[in-house]
């Protein structure tokens, strides 16, 4: 009972974050059609904004969640407009942005370890005590790490279907061209979708770390899982993204517990693999037929 | 004497190194219709691309009410107010039919502005008030056309460029997209209607153009058209 | 390095550059651009640029130049050949894997443990790593042939970082020698002393570089004749067709799983073979070979010479090897350089620097020439045949007039 509640409080907090990553980076799947393996840089960026908030400038904890939101809007709008620009507008875009979202990935790891050293830091934003429930402690970072996922992916929600700006990403993905000729800026609908996924995934990189360490790496397995969870899902499909964020975060757990660490990451890909041989599109995906 | 709405001169343009418009000139007179007519693949859609700013002229010059706007990306086009309904169902698929219109109205921030153009719309397409909150790819492909010029209709441009709004429709439902379009003579200015074939055309068109592998080969009025039947059987194969 | 040496690379490269724009040997390929389609006289034309270059390879040794450098064109040699097998999947083929150097990982590695753990020599262990690299390419290729291209590239990358992580991670004793624990697969110290090619017995202190330098020179020369008699055989042509239009390619009863898988195996020959020169030529055999940066600095090489072209991986792999000695001067932003190469090469050298050659020898001042010698009506006035014949093909010719 034990090590079930444990499995289910530790699966519980990665499923969350890999479901806010997974939104994250479908968003930019959906406007752009772009998978973004340089999400760890993001990841990592949010990680040491809250360590100079806290631990270098020594300011309170309340500012580190806007400063991660600013920070990953400013980063955000450089990435898009030095990179995904100029690869946007040559062909074979989805391919050639994931080998340039790899050395983008690379260029911010090296660019942190020149700045802040190669050893984990302590990330301050955290809770360290926890709840104790029949004998097993639930830590209060996990119950934050769920409550801020969930109300991240509603706030996304709201702004995709209510808002003008959500209005726009969603027509820009549904029909670029159609959406040049109602006036729309596709480019600038592009960047306001980039910050939006940077700013998301900014604050996500302050959830991961407070319950880890922040070294220069630290979030380039959270980003390679949350593409394959989103890949087995099937891409656009974002509630059996969030299905498959929590069914994949318990396997991995699982396996961590009952057999060894090492294998967590290996069956979830076992997985994802079985599931990908007798489903090339994902579990919901639907087939993309190319017109001639 | 009308003044001119919009003025192409020798414009040059293709996909690629592959140049399909040739030299093409044209004025078109404010509050007419114009026509454009020819067989498949011989440049119409290019035309109308290189209008809407969907791609971009190699050579030669646009203007919009004397204003040159050959170098504006297509979005500040619209913005001018050159507003083009597109080929085919060129929806948004996964919003409703009202999320639809609305875009179509992106560029008005007056939220009173904006319901009077929907009213005005819905007035216009009952059937698309019935199905407001509908979404779109569940529509019938004569609804979806209706959509498709109902959107345009949002924006209240200054000129409006249909292309081939009775491509793949059924006979009857042509009828009907016709009408609508008799109707847009009385609210738009001006409109530049793209057809492969100048039957539906006759009756409502100002003048028509014939183009021929990226050039203009013939242009009059629709009943001298009908004096050249021989020219039509040799260039469109009826 | 000496100021004497790098010049010596330089220019070394500069006659290479010079060989190729002379020969021009690339079936070069854009959305808009001409395809040659005379393969004949583009075999000749490979043929001696290859000539050439081997001819410089081979006497280059003689020149006196040092250990070091030879070390570094030593590695080049290696790099060289793995690119170029990767190419053939991810340039010629269009699969784009991430996973290729997990491939050339495994050939080092079961190379590396026969010889350690079977007692073997490590010239009889070579075929084994090939083999088992044979293997494993052909089970990766089944695994992700049937995915889109972005999801190959995600899922191969996956799978690299996968099998790093379960090395790294390997503890358990498998050997324990003299009190010492030796894992399995070597953890993340690495596998050691599994012996060497014994270049040093045969041809002394002095004469193991060259050795070495012979050996990585064979290894290259084998996988570059393997990959144009690839690029040349009906195969290659059948990849031309898929990645031209997949959709028409299928409708004409192309399977291209098949052939994908199958050059997707066959490049594991190499690629394998590489993995156990390399692991008999640094004499250990570590996870680092699985590295972000590592896989970054090879796909740097076929971005950066031009994807999918003849000898542009081997152009690039010269560039690269030449930046990254440069780069390694500057110790800590070695990678963030490497990572800004490939960006701006991305950016502003989408068809790498054979495209870049190929621009310039197509250059022409009279911009109406250009035009006028591939427009349209030319081509269909004129016998499509005989336009053949002088060699111009227009690539995506009539999705309108045919």
């Amino acid at each position: 009972m034990d090590i079930f509640l444990q499995i289910l409080f530790s699966g519980l907090a990665v499923g969350s974050m890999y479901a806010v990553g997974a939104i994250a980076l479908s968003l930019l799947w959906g406007t752009m059609g772009m998978l973004n393996l340089a999400h760890s840089s993001f990841i990592a960026l949010g990680g040491y904004v809250a360590y100079l908030c806290m631990s270098v400038l020594g300011a309170s904890w309340f500012f580190v969640l806007p400063l991660a939101f600013l920070f990953g809007l400013v980063f955000g709008y450089i990435y898009y407009h030095l990179v995904i620009r100029h690869i946007y507008a040559k062909e074979n875009f989805s391919v050639n942005i994931i080998i340039a979202s790899v050395a983008i990935a690379a260029l911010a790891e090296n660019t942190f370890l020149n700045l802040a050293g190669g050893e984990a830091l302590r990330q301050p934003f955290q809770f360290t005590s926890g709840l104790k429930i029949i004998g097993v402690v639930l830590p209060y970072q996990t119950i934050f790490t769920v409550f801020t996922a969930i109300l991240l992916m509603i706030i996304l929600a709201l702004i995709m279907s209510k808002s003008k700006l959500g209005q726009v990403i969603r027509a820009v993905s549904q029909n670029p061209d159609a959406s040049r000729l109602m006036g729309i800026n596709v480019q600038k609908s592009f960047a306001q979708a980039m910050m939006l996924y940077g700013s998301i995934a900014a604050i996500t990189g302050v959830l991961v770390t407070g319950s880890s360490q922040v070294f220069p790496s630290v979030g380039s397995d959270a980003t390679v899982k949350a593409l394959i969870i989103l890949i087995v899902a099937g891409l656009g499909n974002l509630r059996a993204g969030i299905l498959m964020a929590f069914a994949l975060g318990f396997l991995e757990m699982g396996v961590n517990y009952l057999f060894g660490s090492r294998y967590g990451f290996p069956s979830m890909l076992g997985f994802v693999i079985i599931v990908l041989l007798f489903k090339p599109n994902g579990f919901w995906g639907k087939e993309i037929v190319n017109r001639v | 004497m009308p003044s001119e709405s919009l003025r192409i001169e020798n414009l040059t343009t293709g996909y690629g190194r592959r140049k399909v418009l040739k030299n093409l000139s044209m004025v078109v007179e404010e509050g007419s219709v114009v026509g454009i007519i020819g067989p498949n693949g011989h440049g119409k859609s290019t035309l109308v691309k290189a209008l809407s700013g969907l791609i971009e002229a190699w050579e030669g010059r646009i203007f919009l009410k004397n204003v040159s706007i050959d170098s504006l990306p297509a979005h500040e086009r619209v913005d001018k107010g050159l507003i083009q309904i597109p080929q085919g169902d060129l929806i948004f698929p996964d919003m409703t039919v009202e999320e639809n219109l609305m875009l179509g109205g992106y560029l008005i921030f007056d939220k009173e502005e904006l319901n009077r153009r929907l009213e005005k719309v819905y007035n216009i397409f009952s059937r698309l008030l019935e199905r407001r909150k509908q979404v779109a790819r569940t529509l019938s492909g004569g609804e979806r056309r209706m959509l498709s010029i109902g959107r345009g209709l949002m924006g209240e441009g200054y000129m409006m460029i249909l292309d081939e709004p009775s491509l793949g429709l059924a006979p009857k439902i042509i009828d009907q997209v016709y009408e609508i379009i008799t109707g847009l003579k009385k609210i738009s200015p001006t409109l530049l209607v793209i057809e492969e074939n100048p039957t539906r055309l006759q009756n409502i068109a100002d003048i028509i153009y014939l183009l021929d592998d990226g050039e203009f080969i013939w242009s009059g009025t629709p009943d001298e058209l009908k004096k050249n039947e021989d020219m039509l059987n040799t260039y469109l194969g009826i | 390095m000496t100021f004497y040496e790098i010049s010596i690379l330089i220019a070394v490269l500069g006659i290479l550059a010079a060989v190729v724009a002379f020969f021009w040997g690339t079936s070069y390929s854009t959305k808009d651009f001409v395809i040659r389609d005379n393969r004949i006289s583009n075999v000749w034309k490979d043929f001696w640029i290859g000539i050439i270059l081997l001819a410089i390879a081979l006497i280059f040794p003689a020149f006196g130049a040092g250990k070091y450098l030879l070390s570094q064109i030593v590695l080049f040699f290696i790099w060289a050949a793995v690119v170029t097998q990767w190419n053939l999947i991810f340039g010629i083929a269009g699969i784009f894997t991430l996973g290729h150097m997990a491939v050339f990982a495994i050939g080092g590695y079961i190379t590396a443990m026969v010889a350690l753990y079977m007692g073997w020599n490590l010239w009889a262990a070579l075929p084994v790593g090939a083999l088992a690299s044979v293997v494993f390419s052909f089970l990766l290729g089944a695994t992700i042939i049937r995915l889109r291209g972005p999801y190959i590239a995600i899922m191969t990358l996956a799978i690299a970082i996968v099998i790093q992580k379960l090395i790294v991670s390997d503890v358990a004793c498998f050997v324990t020698k003299d009190l010492i624990c030796y894992n399995f697969t070597g953890g993340a110290k690495g596998l050691f002393n599994y012996g060497n090619f014994g270049f040093k017995e045969w041809l002394g202190f002095k004469g193991r570089i060259y050795g070495e330098y012979y050996l990585a020179l064979i290894l290259l020369v084998l996988s570059t004749l393997f990959a144009l008699f690839v690029i040349y055989s009906p195969l290659g042509s059948t990849f031309r067709s898929i990645r031209d239009n997949e959709i028409a390619a299928g409708s004409r009863g192309v399977n291209r799983i098949k052939y994908q898988l199958i050059v997707f195996t066959v490049s594991g020959i190499f690629t394998g073979l590489a993995g156990g020169v390399f692991a008999g030529l640094q004499t250990t055999m570590g996870p680092n070979i699985l590295s972000l940066s590592l896989l970054l600095f090879l796909l740097s090489m076929i971005v950066v010479g031009g994807r999918g072209t003849n000898w542009g991986p081997l152009i690039g792999a010269a560039a690269l090897m030449l930046a990254d000695t440069v780069l390694r001067d500057f110790g800590e932003l070695r990678v963030a350089g490497l990572s800004l190469i490939i960006l701006l090469a991305m950016i502003f050298l989408p068809n790498g620097i054979v495209g870049l050659i190929s621009n310039i020898f197509y250059w022409s001042p009279d911009k109406k020439e250009m035009e006028k010698r591939i427009s349209i009506k030319d081509f269909i006035k004129s016998d499509r045949s005989q336009y053949l014949k002088r060699g111009k093909w227009i690539k995506k010719f009539g999705d309108e007039n045919e």
